[in-house]
């Protein structure tokens, strides 16, 4: 592994419990580290705790122990700054679902310190997704397809994908795999997604963690079959 | 020099270097504060040139209400029906959610049954800090009810010169506290909750 470490977990555990008694689910012994370049992978079940791990990078109010280090800082120290850093693609992704694409862009690019909105509308173009389509009215694939466009757009040092590869086809998805590798292809940023599919971890990935009911059960790197 | 001289010098430039470093650091997050609050008064702009109006008409609706509220003393609405009473705790709410409304909301699908999200849930992975989001909020409020509670000082007070001669301190409290400190609280309560 290299040295030029982007993303880190060390003994990550939540400090409260999601749900009650036996249903009670928290995360621990997440411990990882993802260096520059490269494309990382959570697998796990439904539940496993994926989607709750991604929760604990993008939200502040998650209380953990352990440490988290994006680019060697602690990712809570100045949260605004990580989701600068961040290129975030999910279901859960909130955009405002009466306007277009481009009008989402318009309004919601301001936040972040740096924008391009060419490179948006470039990768929408290969994409073939109209940026002036409205986004309730987006499928699931061109909905991802859209948030990858501005998570790329506002050139970030990660990108977290949340089982961003679900509903795409099968064409698209190796396109998909292409622009992350293109991206990642300076080693200035690294990618994390979490998946189900056999098939992209085997050729798709660098290195995969495996969740099991919210612990770390193995992490490397992804040997070529 | 003397080893207390040279302490005391030392102690006295180490101050100025934390005083200036402090300052410095204080300086550039009221500065970055700023620009976040700039932008969310952006972002608050296009959102409301698109929602925003119904909800504005319901404002002064329920604040033409209040004003009118306010010619009754204070003096009577402790003596008189608990219907009055009863408008005097209601309105305000509902004039500060009607103001807050087009900010706090956005309507996600234009079904019969429409489907509302808080604005936050659609800021919530993006680089905006809650605390500047609800401020914002808070001075959008205030702007709103602080003329109100002026107009309203100014109509109890020349109604209670008028009928009863004489004007109280709890007729100028009581129109700030019903037309700007309650709607303000609650308006609070509902950012905070949201």
């Amino acid at each position: 592994m290299k040295d030029d470490i982007l993303f880190s977990a060390r003994e990550v555990r939540s400090l409260k419990p999601k749900g009650f008694g036996r249903k009670a689910f928290k995360l621990e012994n997440i411990s990882f580290a993802l260096p520059k370049g490269y494309i990382m992978g959570i697998v796990g079940k439904n539940g496993a705790g994926k989607t709750t791990f991604f929760d604990y990078i993008m939200d502040d109010k998650k209380r953990y122990s352990g440490e988290l280090l994006l680019d060697g800082r602690e990712i809570h120290e100045d949260h605004l700054q990580t989701l600068n850093q961040i290129g975030f693609v999910s279901e859960k992704n909130e955009f405002l679902n009466l306007r277009t694409a481009a009008q989402n862009v318009q309004m919601l690019s301001r936040f972040y310190s740096v924008f391009d909105k060419d490179l948006f509308e470039s990768t929408m173009e290969s994409f073939h997704v109209s940026k002036n389509k409205t986004v309730g009215k987006m499928s699931r694939g061109e909905l991802m397809k859209f948030q990858l466009a501005f998570a790329v757009a506002h050139k970030p040092k990660l990108f977290l994908l949340d089982e961003a590869t679900a509903g795409m086809d099968p064409v698209f998805r190796i396109d998909f795999y292409r622009l992350l590798r293109e991206l990642i292809q300076d080693e200035s940023c690294s990618v994390m997604l979490s998946t189900h599919m056999e098939e992209e971890i085997e050729k798709q990935l660098d290195y995969v963690g495996v969740l099991e009911a919210g612990r770390f059960v193995s992490f490397g790197e992804v040997q070529p079959v | 020099m003397s080893l207390l001289e040279k302490c005391s010098l030392y102690e006295a430039g180490r101050e100025i270097c934390m005083n200036s470093y402090g300052n410095e650091a204080f300086r550039n997050r009221k500065e970055r504060e700023k620009e976040e609050r700039a932008r969310i008064r952006a972002f608050d702009k296009d959102l409301f040139s698109y929602t925003g109006q119904i909800a504005w008409f319901l404002a002064g609706l329920f604040s033409f209400i209040l004003l009118v509220l306010m010619v009754i003393p204070v003096q009577e609405i402790a003596r008189g029906e608990g219907a009055i009473r009863a408008m005097c705790i209601m309105m305000p709410g509902w004039a500060s959610y009607f103001v807050l409304l087009p900010y706090v909301n956005v309507t996600d699908s234009m079904t019969p049954r429409q489907k509302n999200s808080g604005t936050y849930r659609k800021l919530k992975y993006l680089p905006v800090s809650k605390k500047q989001y609800r401020r914002v909020r808070m001075t959008y409020l205030f702007r709103f009810l602080w003329k109100l509670a002026l107009i309203g000082v100014v109509i109890q007070c020349a109604v209670v010169a008028a009928d009863l001669k004489s004007v109280t301190v709890w007729n100028v409290l009581y129109a700030i506290g019903i037309l700007l400190v309650y709607p303000l609280f609650l308006g609070w309560l509902w950012l905070f909750t949201s």
